[in-house]
C-alpha cells in the first residue's frame, strides 16, 4: 500500500509518499505506533484500518506537552 | 465500520474492541471520567478545587469536564496556571490556557519561576535534564501556591499514560518512594494539597480525541526538553507494547493500583518541614531549595 502524508501537525509539514506492507508499516516508517497518532483524512478523523491504498492523510501526534 | 448506534465510527478501542462514533466516544470519555471521580470520591458538593493548567490537551479537556460536573454538583473551581520560563513555548500554550478561562469564566492565577526565584528554566544549566529541575519547582509552587489561595484539592491532567509511565520510571530507577505514590489519592497531610487525577484511566489518545471531536482549543506544542526526559524512552517502550497488546497499560495500571495500599502504607515516610523554606519535605532541606543551590552555585 502507498499513502500520502500530507502534513503531520507540530512537525515538519512536507507531504510525503510512503510504502509499505500494512499501515502499521506505514507509522513505524514515520517512528510512530498506532498509539501516538490520530489519523485525518479529509479533516475528518478517520480509523487507522480505514486508511486504503493512494489515501492522502494527516496525522497528528498525541503527545504533547512535557 | 459503524458505531453501535448505526453512526460512522471514528475510533477503534481497542482494548474492549468497540468502535465508536464521535457521540458515542465522547460520552464514553464522559462516563469514564465520572467512574474515577466516584470510584476514588475525589470530588464532594462544595470542595474547592483547583486545576493545574497549563494549555496542552490533558489539562484544558480536563477543566472543560469538570466545569460540566459543576453544573450538577456544585464546587468551586478555578485554574493555576506556572510559567516556568520556556521560551518560544510556555508563552503560546499560557495564550490558549487563559482563552479557556475566559471562554468557561473560570477565575485564574499565574505564577512564575521568575517572580517566585528570580530564574527561568531556560537560565538553569543541568547536568542531566532540564525535566527533573522543572518537575520539582513546578510541584513546589502548584502545592504552596494552592494552598495559599484556600483551595483543599489540586486536579491535575494526568492520564492513563502518564501514569503507567511515572510508575515504570519510578520501578526502573528504584526509587521506591515515588513508587508508593502514584496512586490515585494520598493519606492527608496538612502542608501537602491532595492532588486528583480525574484523567488517570483515559489514554492520552482519547484525551487528544476528544479534544478534537469536541473542538476545543488546545494547544499542541512540545516542550523543547521534552526529548531529554528519561520518560521518552519509557513511552515508546509502552506504546510499543500496548500496539501489540492493546491492554498492556491498563493491566499495568489495575496491578499497581491493587499494590497501592499496601505500597502507601509500607512506603511513605514522615514528613517535616524544609528548614529553609518551611514547605513540607522528607528531609532537613527540601528537594526544591536543594536544587535552587546547585543552580544559583553553577551560575
Amino acid at each position: 500500500m502507498k499513502v500520502t502524508i500530507v502534513a503531520r501537525t507540530g512537525s515538519d509539514t512536507n507531504p510525503i509518499t510512503l510504502e509499505g506492507k500494512s499501515f502499521q508499516d506505514i507509522l513505524s516508517q514515520c517512528q510512530y505506533t498506532i498509539e501516538e497518532v490520530i489519523v485525518l483524512k479529509d479533516g475528518r478523523v478517520i480509523i487507522e484500518e480505514e486508511v486504503s491504498d493512494g489515501d492522502a492523510i494527516e496525522l497528528v501526534p498525541v503527545a504533547s506537552g512535557g | 465500520m459503524r458505531c453501535r448506534c448505526g453512526r460512522e465510527a471514528l475510533y477503534h478501542r481497542r482494548q474492549s474492541g468497540q468502535y465508536l462514533c464521535a457521540s458515542c466516544f465522547s460520552r464514553s470519555v464522559q462516563k469514564k471520567f465520572l467512574a474515577t471521580v466516584r470510584k476514588h470520591s475525589l470530588v464532594k458538593k462544595d470542595d474547592k478545587i483547583i486545576v493545574g493548567l497549563s494549555g496542552g490537551k490533558d489539562s484544558t479537556v480536563l477543566l472543560h469536564l469538570l466545569n460540566d460536573l459543576k453544573k450538577r454538583r456544585p464546587f468551586t473551581l478555578a485554574a493555576i496556571i506556572i510559567d516556568e520560563g520556556i521560551d518560544g513555548y510556555r508563552e503560546k500554550t499560557i495564550k490558549v490556557a487563559l482563552k479557556t478561562c475566559e471562554s468557561l469564566h473560570i477565575p485564574h492565577h499565574v505564577f512564575s519561576f521568575q517572580e517566585e526565584w528570580g530564574i527561568a528554566l531556560d537560565d538553569i544549566k543541568p547536568e542531566i535534564s532540564h525535566c527533573s529541575y522543572c518537575g520539582v519547582f513546578r510541584r513546589y509552587l502548584l502545592n504552596k501556591k494552592s494552598r495559599e489561595l484556600g483551595f483543599e484539592k489540586l486536579a491535575v491532567g494526568l492520564n492513563l499514560d502518564d501514569e503507567v509511565q511515572s510508575i515504570m520510571m519510578n520501578l526502573l530507577r528504584g526509587d521506591l518512594f515515588r513508587f508508593g505514590r502514584t496512586g490515585p489519592y494520598y493519606r492527608d497531610n496538612p502542608a501537602f494539597i491532595p492532588r486528583i487525577k480525574p484523567l488517570r484511566e483515559i489514554s492520552e489518545k482519547e484525551i487528544m480525541l476528544y479534544a478534537v471531536v469536541n473542538t476545543i482549543d488546545v494547544d499542541h506544542s512540545v516542550c523543547p526538553y521534552a526529548g531529554e526526559a528519561f520518560r521518552s524512552d519509557i513511552r515508546k517502550f509502552l506504546d510499543t507494547m500496548e500496539s501489540a497488546r492493546p491492554t498492556t497499560k491498563y493491566s499495568l495500571l489495575r496491578s499497581y493500583d491493587r499494590l497501592f495500599p499496601f505500597l502507601h502504607e509500607s512506603l511513605t515516610c514522615e514528613i517535616t518541614s524544609c528548614i529553609k523554606c518551611g514547605e513540607p519535605s522528607i528531609s532537613p532541606i527540601c528537594k526544591t531549595c536543594q536544587m535552587l543551590e546547585e543552580v544559583v552555585s553553577r551560575q
